[in-house]
C-alpha cells in the first residue's frame, strides 16, 4: 500500500473515531427527524457507511496503482509449506571486488 | 403449519446440508482446488463475530437502550481499518512461525513461554465457556417459541424436560460430531480447517438473509416503510426516549469503552483469531476485508431498529421477550416459512460460533495445558509411544465434546441468570486482555516475558474482580453484598467502584482498571528484567517481521548435535511417518541433501513443523529433550548476532564503496579520455604553430640568402626582396602575438579591462583604422550604426580587435572593384546585434563551425593560398565569450557570408 493510502487510511481512523463518539454524538442527540428517522439513529448510520465508502475509495485506489505483490503465504495445497531457504548471512561474503 | 417434526426435520436437514459443504470444502483442499482462497469467503468467514447474541440479542438490546448495541460494532469497522496495519503484521507472523492458536501467538512473542501459553487458555476457557453457553440457549429459546405456532407466546422455560427429549441436547450432540469430523481431522502443521472456513462463510451468508428478510417483512408488511415505524414509536414516551442517548447505559464513557472492548474482542476472541489469522489462505485477502467486512456489519445491522421498535409496538403486553423480537414477528405476520428460516437463520449464527470456539480452545487446551502437563508429569510414559500424533487428536476430540457438554450443562442447569446474560460482554473483555501483550509485543521490542507474565495475570485477575464476580453475586451464586457493600464491608474494595471510582459504567471501569495493571505490569516488568536469549530473538523477529526476509534467527540458539534420524522419529511420533519422511524429503529438496549429523538448521525446522502441531512452547521442551549440548548463553547469541549483523554492515558498506569507486573509475577514465584529447589538440597545435611560423621564415631566409649573395643586385630587384623580408616579417610578428593571446586568453592569464565604453564609437575606431585596407582592396564599406551611443561593459581594445578581425576578413573575401561589406548594428529585445556582411564566396554550411577553430582555414579552389593565420575568429571568439556575448556565421556558398556578434544590454 502506497504511503499516501498508509496516511489516508490513519486519518480515516482518527475522523471516524472522534465523529462517533462524544461530543459529536451529543450534538446529534436531538428529537428531531430526518427523512423519518430519529437524528441520532440517520446520523451513526450515515457516517458509518461513509466510511465504509472511504474505506472503498482508499482500498480499490491503492490496488489500481500497487498491483498485490506475490506475499509470501502457505500454500494451500501443500502440508508442509516450503521454508524460507536458510542461511546464515555472515556465511557468504560478497563477492563485489 | 409448523410442528415439531417439521423444525427438528428442518434444522437436521440444515445441518445436513452444512456437512456436505464441509466435506465438499475438505475434499476440495485436499485434492488442492480451495474453494475458501479468496477474499469474499475469507471476509464471509469473519462475520462468524456475529453469533446468536448479534442475531437475537441486537434487537433485545436495541429495545430496552437503543443505540446501545451500535459500539458492539463500530468497534470492529474500526479495527478493520487497522487491518493493513495490525492483521497483516499478526497473519504474518503466524504464517512464519507456524503458530496455531492466540496462546501460542503471546508464547512465541515472549520466548515461546509455555506458562504464558498456559495462562492464556486458562483466561480464555474461563471467559468463553459462558458466552458458548448463551449460544445454546439461543437455540433452546427460538426452538420453543416456535413450536408454539401459531400461537406467539413465550413458553416457560422448563427445566424438568429430560434432556433426551431436549432439542438443544440433540443440537449439541450434532455439533460436537461436526467439530470432531471437521475440526480434528489430522495433526496438521499449518492448523487450518478448510471444510469449516467454507461452512461457516455459508453459515454468515445465511443468516445475513435471514435477518434482512425478516427486516424487511417487518418494516414493509407490518409497517409502512422505516419512517411509519419511527413515527408510530415516536408518539409513544417510552419509545420516544430510545430514540435519544440517554437511555444507554453509561453514557458517552460506557460507549466508548464498548467500542473499544469490541475492537480488542473483534482481533483477539479465539474463534477471531482462528478464522483472521490461522485460517488466513493469502496475506492479500485482507485488503478485501477491510472495507467488504465492514459493509457486511452495516447490512446486519440496517434493520435492528426497526425490528426493535416494530417489536415493542406490536407485542405491547410484553408477550414475547425482546431477545426474539426477530423471530415472533414473523410469527406474528403469520408467515411460518420465514420464522422456520429465521430459527435457522439464528442456528447459523450459533453453531458456527460453537464450532470454531470449540476447536480453537481445544486445540489451546491439547497444546498449551495438556501436552506441557503430561511431558513434565509423564515423561517416560510419553516417550514410550511410538505414535503421538493419534494422541493429540484424542486429547483434542475429548476437549470439544467436554467443552460442548459443559456449555451445555452451564446453560441447563444455571439457566436464567444475570451472569449467562451479560456473559458476552464478559468474554469480551477477557479477550481484550490479550490486547496489550500482543500490541505493544508487536511493536515494542523490549516488552518481555516477565513484563507480559505480570501484566496478563493482574489484568487477568481485575477482570475477574470486576466483572466475573459481580455477575455471580448479582445471579445469587455469592452474596450480593460483595457488590453493595465490598468484601468484608471495605467500601474502598468494592468491584463495580474500585477505590472510590463509582462513576463509571461497569464496563468502562473494569476497561479502566484491567488495562492500566496490564499496560502498566507488561511496560514496568520489562523495563525491570533482562530478557534471555530466546525472548530477544523472538522479540525482534516479531516486531521487524515486515522488514526482514530471512527467519532464521533462532536457529542459531541450537547449538547441539543429534542425529537426523532422532528428529525424525521425533516427528513421526507427533506427525505420523507418512507426513514426518514427506517433511524430511521436502527438506532434502529445498537444501540438496539432509545430512546424518543434524545441523541447526534442520533442527529449526523440525522445531517448526512440531510447533504447527504441538505449540511453540511444547515443541522447544520436546527438541530440547534430545538436542544434546547447552542453549548457548545470551551472550553468546548475542554476540553471534552482533557479528551477523557487523558482517551485514560491512558487506553493506563495501557493497558502497566498490560502487563509489566503480563510479570514481568511470570518471577517472572519462577524464582520462578528455586529457588523451587535450593532447592530441595540443601536438596539432604545435605542427600546425611550426608548420605556419616556418612558411614565412622559410621565405625571410631564402630572400636575405639571395640578397647576401648577390651583393650587386639592382636596387629595385633588392628593394622588392626586401619588401617581400619585411612583410613577411610582419606576419610572423602577427603570427607570433596571435599565438601569445591565444595562450594568455586559454590560460586565463589575460587581464581583462572591463568598462563602460560606446559601442558605436569603438566601431567607428576600427573602421577608421582599416580604412586603408578597404582602400587598397577597392571594397566599399556600408554603414548602418544608429545615431546614438551604444553604452555597454566590455574591454575596449579586445573588442576592437574583434571587429577589426571580422572587417579585415569581410575585406580579404571580397572580390575586388565590386566587393562590398556592410556593417550593421541594432538593439534586439536584451542585447545588441553586430553584423558584418560581405558579398564573397560564401562559406559552406559543413564549415560553419570549424572555421571557429584553431587554424582551421577555408581552403578551397577559389580561395587560393590561406589568407590569414587560422587564429583570428577562435581568437574573436573567446573575446565575445567572454562577454558573455555570441559569434557564429551564416552563410552559403555563393551566397557571401555573415559573420553576426551578439553581445548582451548592461
Amino acid at each position: 500500500m502506497r504511503q499516501q493510502s498508509r496516511e489516508s487510511i490513519v486519518i480515516l481512523f482518527v475522523v471516524a473515531a472522534l465523529a462517533l463518539n462524544y461530543p459529536f454524538l451529543e450534538m446529534f442527540d436531538r428529537a428531531w427527524a430526518l427523512l423519518g428517522v430519529p437524528l441520532l439513529y440517520f446520523y451513526l448510520y450515515l457516517v458509518w457507511f461513509v466510511v465504509i465508502v472511504l474505506l472503498i475509495v482508499v482500498v480499490e485506489h491503492s490496488e489500481i496503482h500497487e498491483p498485490d505483490r506475490p506475499e509470501p503465504s502457505a500454500p494451500v495445497t501443500d502440508p508442509l509449506p516450503a521454508p524460507e531457504v536458510p542461511a546464515r548471512t555472515g556465511d557468504a561474503p560478497p563477492e563485489s571486488p | 403449519m409448523l410442528g415439531d417434526s417439521v423444525i427438528i426435520a428442518g434444522a437436521l436437514a440444515y445441518m445436513g446440508l452444512l456437512f456436505g459443504i464441509a466435506y465438499y470444502g475438505d475434499r476440495r483442499a485436499d485434492t488442492g482446488r480451495s474453494i475458501i482462497a479468496n477474499p469474499y469467503i475469507y471476509t464471509l468467514s469473519l462475520a462468524i463475530y456475529c453469533t446468536a447474541w448479534t442475531f437475537y440479542g441486537s434487537v433485545g438490546l436495541a429495545a430496552a437502550s437503543g443505540v446501545d448495541f451500535l459500539p458492539i460494532y463500530l468497534g470492529p469497522t474500526l479495527m478493520a481499518v487497522l487491518f493493513w496495519f495490525i492483521l497483516r503484521r499478526i497473519v504474518r507472523i503466524t504464517k512464519v512461525h507456524r503458530i496455531t492458536s492466540i496462546a501460542d501467538f503471546v508464547a512465541s512473542r515472549y520466548g515461546k513461554s509455555g506458562l504464558l501459553a498456559g495462562m492464556v487458555t486458562v483466561i480464555v476457557v474461563l471467559g468463553i465457556l459462558p458466552y458458548i453457553s448463551i449460544q445454546l440457549k439461543a437455540i433452546a429459546t427460538s426452538f420453543s417459541l416456535l413450536r408454539q405456532y401459531p400461537a406467539v407466546a413465550m413458553p416457560a422455560f422448563s427445566a424438568h424436560q429430560p434432556f433426551w427429549a431436549d432439542t438443544t441436547f440433540l443440537v449439541a450432540l450434532v455439533l460436537i460430531i461436526f467439530a470432531i469430523l471437521f475440526g480434528t481431522r489430522h495433526i496438521d502443521t499449518t492448523e487450518r480447517h478448510e471444510g469449516m472456513v467454507a461452512a461457516v462463510a455459508f453459515e454468515s451468508l445465511f443468516k445475513l438473509v435471514a435477518f434482512i428478510l425478516v427486516g424487511i417483512v417487518v418494516t414493509f408488511s407490518l409497517f409502512d416503510g422505516p419512517s411509519d415505524v419511527f413515527r408510530q414509536a415516536a408518539q409513544r414516551p417510552e419509545l420516544a426516549a430510545l430514540m435519544r442517548f440517554e437511555v444507554v447505559p453509561g453514557g458517552y464513557g460506557g460507549w466508548l469503552s464498548l467500542t473499544f472492548l469490541s475492537m480488542m474482542a473483534f482481533l483477539f476472541l479465539p474463534r477471531q483469531f482462528q478464522v483472521l489469522v490461522v485460517e488466513n489462505v493469502n496475506e492479500a485477502h485482507i485488503r478485501k476485508a477491510i472495507w467488504l467486512f465492514p459493509l457486511y456489519l452495516f447490512a446486519i445491522n440496517l434493520f435492528v431498529l426497526p425490528i426493535a421498535l416494530g417489536g415493542r409496538l406490536i407485542f405491547t403486553g410484553g408477550e414475547v421477550d425482546a431477545d426474539m423480537f426477530v423471530l415472533g414477528l414473523p410469527m406474528a405476520a403469520h408467515q411460518p416459512d420465514l420464522a422456520l428460516l429465521v430459527f435457522l437463520g439464528g442456528l447459523s449464527a450459533a453453531t458456527s460460533m460453537i464450532l470454531f470456539e470449540t476447536v480453537a480452545l481445544s486445540t489451546m487446551v491439547c497444546n498449551d495445558v495438556v501436552m506441557p502437563i503430561l511431558l513434565r508429569v509423564n515423561p517416560r510414559w510419553l516417550a514410550g509411544l511410538p505414535d503421538l500424533s493419534g494422541l493429540l487428536l484424542g486429547i483434542r476430540r475429548v476437549g470439544i465434546a467436554v467443552m460442548i457438554l459443559l456449555g451445555y450443562l452451564y446453560f441447563r442447569f444455571i439457566g436464567e441468570t444475570y451472569a449467562l446474560a451479560a456473559s458476552g460482554l464478559i468474554s469480551f473483555a477477557a479477550a481484550a486482555q490479550f490486547a496489550p501483550p500482543i500490541l505493544i509485543g508487536l511493536y515494542w521490542k523490549r516488552a518481555c516475558r516477565r513484563g507480559a507474565l505480570i501484566g496478563l495475570s493482574s489484568g487477568f485477575l481485575v477482570w475477574g474482580y470486576t466483572l466475573l464476580l459481580p455477575a455471580m453475586a448479582r445471579s445469587g451464586w455469592i452474596s450480593a453484598g460483595f457488590v453493595e457493600q465490598g468484601p468484608l464491608g471495605w467500601e474502598l474494595l468494592k468491584p463495580y467502584a474500585l477505590f472510590g471510582l463509582k462513576d463509571m459504567d461497569p464496563y468502562m471501569h473494569s476497561v479502566f482498571w484491567s488495562m492500566l495493571v496490564n499496560v502498566g505490569g507488561l511496560v514496568i516488568g520489562s523495563m525491570l528484567s533482562r530478557p534471555d536469549a530466546i525472548e530477544q530473538v523472538q522479540a525482534s523477529q516479531f516486531v521487524n517481521i515486515l522488514e526482514r526476509e530471512r527467519h532464521d534467527g533462532d536457529s542459531l540458539l541450537w547449538r547441539g548435535m543429534v542425529d537426523t534420524a532422532e528428529l525424525y522419529d521425533l516427528l513421526a511420533r507427533f506427525l505420523g511417518p507418512q507426513r514426518a519422511s514427506e517433511a524430511f524429503d521436502h527438506y532434502a529438496q529445498e537444501n540438496g541433501d539432509c545430512p546424518l549429523q543434524a545441523d541447526p538448521r534442520l533442527i529449526h525446522y523440525t522445531e517448526r513443523l512440531l510447533a504447527g502441531a504441538i505449540g511453540a512452547a511444547s515443541a522447544r521442551v520436546m527438541i530440547s529433550s534430545i538436542v544434546m549440548g547447552e542453549v548457548l548463553s545470551i551472550e553468546e547469541v548475542m554476540t553471534i548476532l552482533d557479528e551477523s549483523t557487523q558482517v551485514i554492515e560491512y558487506s553493506r558498506r563495501l557493497e558502497q564503496k566498490s560502487r563509489e569507486l566503480e563510479a570514481a573509475s568511470a570518471e577517472l577514465r572519462e577524464a582520462n579520455n578528455r586529457l588523451r584529447e587535450l593532447d592530441r589538440l595540443k601536438d596539432e597545435f604545435i605542427s600546425t604553430v611550426t608548420h605556419e611560423l616556418r612558411t614565412p621564415l622559410t621565405s625571410i631566409r631564402a630572400f636575405s640568402e639571395i640578397l647576401l649573395a648577390n651583393p650587386d643586385m639592382d636596387v629595385e630587384q633588392r628593394s622588392k626582396f626586401l619588401g617581400i623580408i619585411v612583410k613577411e616579417s610582419e606576419r610572423l610578428t602577427r603570427l607570433i602575438n596571435q599565438v601569445l593571446d591565444m595562450a594568455k586568453i586559454d590560460s586565463g592569464r589575460i587581464e581583462w579591462c572591463i568598462e563602460d565604453l560606446d559601442l558605436r564609437a569603438l566601431i567607428q575606431n576600427a573602421i577608421n583604422s582599416t580604412s586603408q585596407l578597404f582602400h587598397d582592396q577597392a571594397v566599399t564599406l556600408c554603414e548602418e550604426l544608429g545615431d546614438r551611443p551604444v553604452i555597454i561593459a566590455g574591454d575596449h581594445d579586445r573588442l576592437t580587435q574583434v571587429i577589426i578581425n571580422l572587417l579585415s576578413n569581410a575585406v580579404k573575401f571580397c572580390p575586388r572593384q565590386t566587393g562590398q561589406v556592410t556593417l550593421r548594428l541594432r538593439a534586439l529585445a536584451d542585447r545588441w546585434r553586430l553584423e558584418v556582411r560581405d558579398n564573397g564566396p560564401g562559406i559552406a554550411p559543413d564549415q560553419h563551425k570549424l572555421i571557429f577553430e584553431k587554424f582551421h582555414q577555408v581552403n578551397d579552389a577559389h580561395a587560393g593560398k590561406p589568407k590569414g593565420t587560422g587564429l583570428g575568429l577562435p581568437i574573436s571568439q573567446k573575446i565575445v565569450e567572454h562577454h558573455n556575448g555570441r559569434i557564429w556565421v551564416e552563410s552559403a556558398v555563393g551566397q557571401g557570408a555573415t559573420f553576426i556578434v551578439e553581445l548582451p544590454m548592461q
